[in-house]
């Protein structure tokens, strides 16, 4: 019996470990925003504000607040930086007058609610978000 | 502040706020974003005389600090404007301070590789020209003077344009700009003479219409620039510039006379001039957390002969570790050897006590030498900063500052004092951003 047990709850840890192994950042937008694919240097470019549009379509980058442990994987994943290295880039941009850091949300849902709303904007999720709304589109990262 | 100023002041934000009722801003709503940054910067020297306007043995907060104030409104991706104001030391007499815009516009961006700015701008091209208030962004506890203090001016009303070619791994920006402003230029009276000289610092008001382009090559851990600047200059009352320093002589013959600026002296006027600046830069990354960074600038004139004609720069290395960044840095600014020499000969010119008003004609000489001005100084720098937060970084400097010749970025009486002696200078600061 207490060989099942352990098997059970070994067999369990590694599914959950196996789920959080896969766990991956993703961009997303709506349907109403004609993005199909990204590289991941245009994210880059597009959260440092070196661009404003993707193959013509204009663009809002949506971010996380700091505080989102998201944004930090986000962050290593697209961009190879940490936040304070994030945020003292888009200090310096901001007093040198090349503009504002992307818009951020507390959330993922409110971030998602924002993107619904909003043609041309993108955000980002964990991939292993189980209900990803149907107006929300995941974007073919390359 | 004047009257003048402070409707210069409010019609320009006045503008730019207004515009929001103009410009389309789609669904997305238009966001404010405030925020700020300062310095608060102490600095002494081991010498009586000031250096840099402010800097002397009695030491002095007016250099380095100031506090400033930012409001971003984005009106739409391509549309948006920014104003930041400044309160720091006034640079239009000796004391006090002042509040001032150093950016002040409207932005738009057409797509990703266009960017149109109209309003208040400050002067590209040079690695720090666009961030020298912003002491978080730059590891010095002050910009290399010799090298900072080339440009006229850093801000003007006008326009500017800029274009991205975004490569694989890098990009190429060209930025060109055109405008004009008001300033004040500083110049320091070494001696007094009664009815003509008084001893000390004096300013013009000038009006000044620029024009330049540069181009910036950036990778991901080096940025290789280079550019072009004219500013026409003309003073604001409306008088002329002596183009250059006549010669009388007293005595036919003799070789005894003195410099001067009379009608008939050989001096000719000129109502404005035109001063060019050719700048090329680099900031490198060479691994091991080192960096590499160096600015020389060419400053000349046609129009006038004076010792504004100069070449100057600086070069630096600084270290990483964790952080901490230790830096140290030469830096120096050098009169063209022919402007410089003829500095020095009106400068030593004397005549002989047996001419009448003698003494008045040997000051006059010193004082014609400091109106001419000459720079001929370099400093050496050794400093770290220490960042407790990407936002919050605490500096320290010693730099010693040698003058051989002349410089006029020191404000020194006339007479052998004002040739090669050095001085000693501490800076601390504290910036910040928030």
């Amino acid at each position: 019996m207490k060989n099942k047990r352990f098997t059970l709850t070994s067999l369990l840890l590694t599914f959950m470990l196996s789920i959080t192994a896969k766990a991956e950042v993703v961009m997303i937008t709506s349907y109403q925003t004609d993005i199909t694919d990204i590289d991941a240097r245009i994210v880059s470019r597009l959260y440092t504000g070196k661009i404003i549009e993707i193959n013509g379509v204009s663009v809002i980058p949506i971010n996380q607040d700091p505080s989102n442990p998201l944004r930090t994987r986000f962050l290593q994943k697209y961009l190879s930086q940490n936040e304070d290295k994030y945020a003292a880039y888009w200090t310096v941009r901001r007093f040198i007058g090349k503009g504002t850091p992307p818009k951020e949300f507390l959330s993922v849902s409110a971030a998602i609610d924002f993107i619904i709303d909003t043609p041309g904007a993108i955000g980002y999720i964990d991939n292993n978000l189980l209900t990803l709304p149907k107006d929300i589109k995941v974007i073919n990262t390359q | 502040m004047s009257k003048k100023s402070l409707h210069y002041y409010q019609g320009m934000i006045t503008i730019i706020l207004m515009s929001s009722f103009f410009i389309p801003s789609a669904k997305a709503e238009i966001t404010y974003d405030f925020s700020g940054f300062g310095t608060l910067g102490y600095a002494i020297s081991d010498q009586s005389f000031h250096y840099a306007q402010h800097i002397d043995n009695e030491g002095s907060f007016a250099k380095d600090s100031l506090i400033a104030g930012q409001l971003d409104i984005k009106f739409n991706p391509k549309f948006s404007a920014t104003i930041q104001a400044k309160l720091a030391a006034d640079n239009s007499q000796e004391n006090g301070v002042k509040p001032s815009l150093t950016w002040a516009f409207l932005s738009y961006r057409p797509n990703n590789d266009w960017l149109i700015r109209i309003g208040q701008l400050q002067v590209p091209g040079y690695l720090n020209s666009v961030n020298r208030d912003l002491g978080i962004s730059y590891d010095y506890a002050r910009l290399p003077y010799e090298f900072d203090s080339v440009s006229p001016i850093y801000n003007f009303i006008g326009a500017s344009i800029n274009k991205t070619f975004i490569l694989a791994d890098s990009e190429i920006i060209v930025d060109a700009y055109a405008g004009k402003t008001k300033a004040n230029y500083r110049y320091y009276i070494g001696e007094d003479i009664e009815g003509f000289a008084d001893k000390g610092a004096d300013y013009y008001k000038v009006d000044t219409d620029v024009i330049g382009a540069s181009i910036t090559y950036k990778t991901s851990d080096n940025i290789y620039l280079a550019g072009l600047h004219r500013a026409k200059i003309e003073k604001s009352n409306g008088s002329s510039w002596d183009a250059n320093v006549g010669y009388s002589e007293l005595i036919p013959g003799s070789g005894i006379g003195y410099y001067n600026t009379d009608e008939g002296s050989g001096t000719l006027t000129v109502g404005s001039f035109d001063l060019y600046i050719v700048n090329i830069g680099a900031d490198i990354y060479l691994g091991d957390g080192v960096r590499l960074a160096t600015e020389l600038a060419v400053r000349n004139s046609d129009d006038l002969q004076t010792g504004l004609n100069s070449i100057s720069g600086y070069v630096s290395l600084k270290k990483k570790i964790n952080n901490w960044t230790p830096y140290i840095f030469y830096s120096q600014i050098k009169t063209n050897s022919a402007d410089l020499k003829k500095h020095s000969q009106i400068d030593n010119n004397q005549v002989p006590d047996f001419i009448p008003s003698s003494d008045s004609i040997n000051a006059s000489q010193h004082v014609i030498a400091d109106s001419f001005e000459a720079y001929d100084q370099f400093s050496i720098a050794i400093g770290t900063s220490y960042q407790f937060t990407p936002v919050n970084v605490l500096k320290a400097e010693l730099m010693m500052v040698q003058v051989n010749k002349s410089s006029s970025l020191f404000d020194i009486p006339s007479g052998k004092a004002s040739k090669d002696y050095s001085t000693t200078v501490f800076s601390i600061s504290y910036s910040f951003a928030f």
